[in-house]
């Protein structure tokens, strides 16, 4: 079988807005199904499935796991730990181990931006790759629960305003949300944050930028906060947290400027009093959790159009 | 030194065929008639040219404790085999070229292979570490040409200041690629679009130009003559153009991967294009390209061959570097004939320019000077692939790519270190 975009899921770059759709209302019918179909299942029993997580990751490992068991795939966690990663073993060396092993998907988060790419170009074509994050690259499996999410709230995606609050520079959902959401028709996309963690280059991927919250989050339907990442800091980019929180922080009286319909996501996970209130993380505009529950079914549908084309 | 004859050559600056007898490494006679001398090994070189060696101002052969491994040999030899016939050997190397016993072994070793005439650059400073400054008139006397800082992030002025100061108390030439610590700091790919779409940290056109305005600060309070290496963006260009149009001692070269090449052909992290300085944006390819032919004084190959297990990585945990001696002379006269540039400005720019900045004796194409020269083909067509190549690696943006014209020939200092004809 030849390798091509449908073999693996590296970036949203390789989709088109019909794919897009499919993958949307494939795990529409799942998350709907009570029993999931048996042609479903049939296509994915005991397949082989490796989580290749070479960077801790909670909800995005435990739902491809699940999602994975749903589907009656057998999965084998990594253990990078006790891996001969930790010995000194290159990467390649060890995906062409793990390959031997008759793998049928391997599911990649890595701290390095670009090596789900590098992996997919040194892994045998019969083998799918997923991206489970990558660096600062692509998330894109995140941007679909995220566009899910969406969906489930609002009928159509041209009319909405969407604003992506945060540091936008190091988010890999980010970019694979602009991606997305562009593709699916939202015209009025604002990205919100300081040159620091937002420059200015952004807008020439269909966003406007924003420096001052209020006036970006003005009459949206949909915020999605980001995570304001220590760890991918390389250097001072933001005074404080506090600062951060009291220049974009999404509390209750600001999203008093959006509109009634709104909804707030959040990929997670959340710093409380950072990036979103409390009140706001956990009120009716709150969508959080909702997409950790979609997460299972949109992965599930990813996995399935992996495997099986 | 060899004797042989070469025919129906022809010379990169005269017209007619010529034949040329070279005898004990030095050439004797250039005649449009052919020689009769028996018992002289004769080439026939119809449709091919004749130009004076390569004088590369920044090209990574190897390690100086490496000089009888493979890698160093090859690299001599990959070098004959683009034409280069001397070469700047750098300090960032292992170990560093900051001890006297370094340049000697260096001298020594690099001698007992064929390749081109090896030129040590002293490290400016120790290690450069940018610390202490080195012992720079013992490393002169032990044989460095020139001082420099290689590629190694500049992280302290003030260290950076007095070693410009000691040089220049000891008249010795200075050669630095402007390179800031702090913005470059994992820094591989330009700032910019591209940078943005593939989650990397991009490099700033600062990285250049805070150092470049630094260092002209310096020279025109020390008046001491600087040749900067490897310029790779507009901002760069300009300052330096305009900094030497107010007649400060500054010469400057582009390396062949900015002059070529810009960030739009960066695809799927192709760790190929991971390069010291990154390959930069459109618009600082095409001022490159404007300022070439009145500017800028070198074009330099840039070649540092990296082992394929250091480029199969991450793009940022990837070494940077391309391999580019066979391909430098091949892609540039394509270039040169492509926008209609005159080839005798080549010549200049990869030739005779170097000489003059650096001081070295240049022999030209005359009769009774010795042979220093290479002979090409531009009409022979190949695809820079391991198998055509005399490079142990190929890691580069060309890789792959149809190359118009090919070194046949190299003779360095009359000894032949290439020979395909």
């Amino acid at each position: 079988m030849a390798k091509n975009k449908n073999t693996n899921f590296i970036s949203t770059e390789f989709l088109d807005k019909r794919e897009i759709k499919s993958i949307l209302e494939s795990a529409n019918e799942i998350y709907n199904a009570r029993n999931f179909s048996n042609s479903l299942i049939k296509n994915c029993k005991d397949k082989l499935i490796f989580n290749l997580f070479f960077e801790p990751s909670t909800r995005t490992r435990t739902t491809f796991e699940i999602a994975a068991s749903n589907l009656q795939a057998k999965v084998v966690n990594f253990n990078i730990e006790n891996s001969s990663q930790s010995k000194g073993e290159s990467l390649i060396d060890t995906i062409s181990n793990l390959s031997a092993m008759r793998a049928d998907c391997f599911i990649i988060r890595h701290k390095m931006s670009g090596a789900a790419n590098l992996i997919a170009k040194h892994t045998p074509i019969n083998i799918g790759i997923i991206n489970a994050g990558d660096g600062s690259h692509a998330h894109p499996t995140q941007a679909l629960v995220d566009a899910f999410t969406v969906s489930k709230q609002f009928n159509n995606f041209s009319n909405l305003k969407l604003a992506i609050v945060g540091d936008i520079l190091h988010s890999r959902v980010a970019r694979s949300q602009i991606d997305v959401f562009n593709k699916l028709g939202i015209e009025d996309i604002r990205l919100i944050g300081p040159e620091t963690i937002l420059p200015k280059e952004f807008e020439k991927f269909g966003v406007s930028i924003h420096r001052n919250i209020e006036n970006g989050i003005k009459d949206v339907n949909v915020i999605i906060c980001l995570r304001i990442q220590n760890e991918r800091m390389s250097s001072m980019l933001l005074p404080s947290k506090k600062e951060y929180f009291a220049l974009y922080g999404l509390t209750e009286k600001r999203i008093k400027y959006c509109s009634n319909d709104l909804i707030v996501m959040h990929p997670g996970p959340i710093n409380r009093g950072v990036e979103i209130d409390s009140a706001v993380a956990d009120s009716a505009f709150s969508m959080i959790l909702n997409q950790v529950s979609y997460g299972v079914a949109v992965r599930m549908a990813i996995i399935n159009k992996v495997l099986n084309g | 030194m060899d004797n042989f004859i070469l025919n129906n050559v022809k010379l990169y600056n005269r017209s007619g065929k010529f034949h040329i007898y070279v005898k004990n490494g030095n050439i004797d006679k250039i005649s449009e008639e052919g020689f009769t001398y028996p018992n002289i090994n004769q080439f026939e070189c119809k449709g091919f040219i004749l130009f004076p060696g390569i004088f590369d101002v920044y090209g990574k052969i190897g390690n100086p404790g490496e000089t009888f491994s493979s890698f160093f040999s090859n690299q001599m030899e990959s070098a004959s085999a683009g034409g280069v016939t001397d070469i700047l050997y750098h300090p960032n190397t292992v170990p560093f070229i900051d001890e006297p016993f370094v340049v000697h072994t260096l001298i020594a070793n690099a001698k007992q292979f064929i390749g081109p005439q090896v030129y040590p650059v002293g490290a400016l400073t120790k290690k450069l570490k940018y610390e202490k400054i080195s012992e720079m008139s013992l490393l002169s006397r032990a044989g460095c040409l020139c001082f420099g800082n290689a590629d190694v992030p500049i992280s302290n002025y003030d260290v950076l200041f007095n070693a410009l100061k000691y040089a220049k108390s000891l008249n010795l030439i200075v050669i630095i690629h402007p390179r800031d610590f702090d913005f470059s700091k994992g820094r591989f790919i330009n700032e910019g679009t591209k940078s943005l779409r593939l989650g990397l940290l991009g490099n700033d056109y600062l990285s250049e130009t805070i150092p470049l305005t630094i260092i002209i600060q310096m020279i025109e309070k020390l008046n001491i003559k600087i040749h900067f290496t490897k310029i790779s963006s507009a901002k760069g260009i300009y300052i330096l153009n305009s900094a030497k149009s107010k007649g400060l001692p500054i010469t400057y070269d582009v390396s062949i991967n900015n002059l070529l090449l810009n960030d739009t052909i960066i695809e799927d992290f192709d760790t190929n294009s991971n390069l010291i300085p990154p390959i930069r944006s459109k618009n600082d390819q095409a001022t490159i390209i404007n300022e070439l032919i009145q500017y800028v004084d070198v074009i330099s190959s840039d070649n540092n061959t990296i082992n394929d297990e250091f480029k199969v990585l991450p793009f940022v945990e990837s070494t940077p570097g391309a391999t580019s001696f066979e391909v430098f002379f091949s892609l540039l006269f394509d270039f040169f004939q492509t926008n209609k540039f005159n080839i005798d400005t080549l010549i200049d720019k990869v030739s005779n320019n170097p000489r003059k900045i650096f001081n070295i004796y240049d022999p030209g194409i005359e009769e009774n000077t010795i042979a220093n020269f290479f002979i090409f083909n531009p009409d022979y067509q190949w695809n820079f692939s391991i198998n055509n190549v005399e490079s142990i690696a190929v890691n580069s943006p060309f890789k792959q790519k149809k190359i118009n014209g090919k070194v046949m020939f190299t003779i360095s200092k009359g000894r032949i270190t290439y020979n395909k004809l």
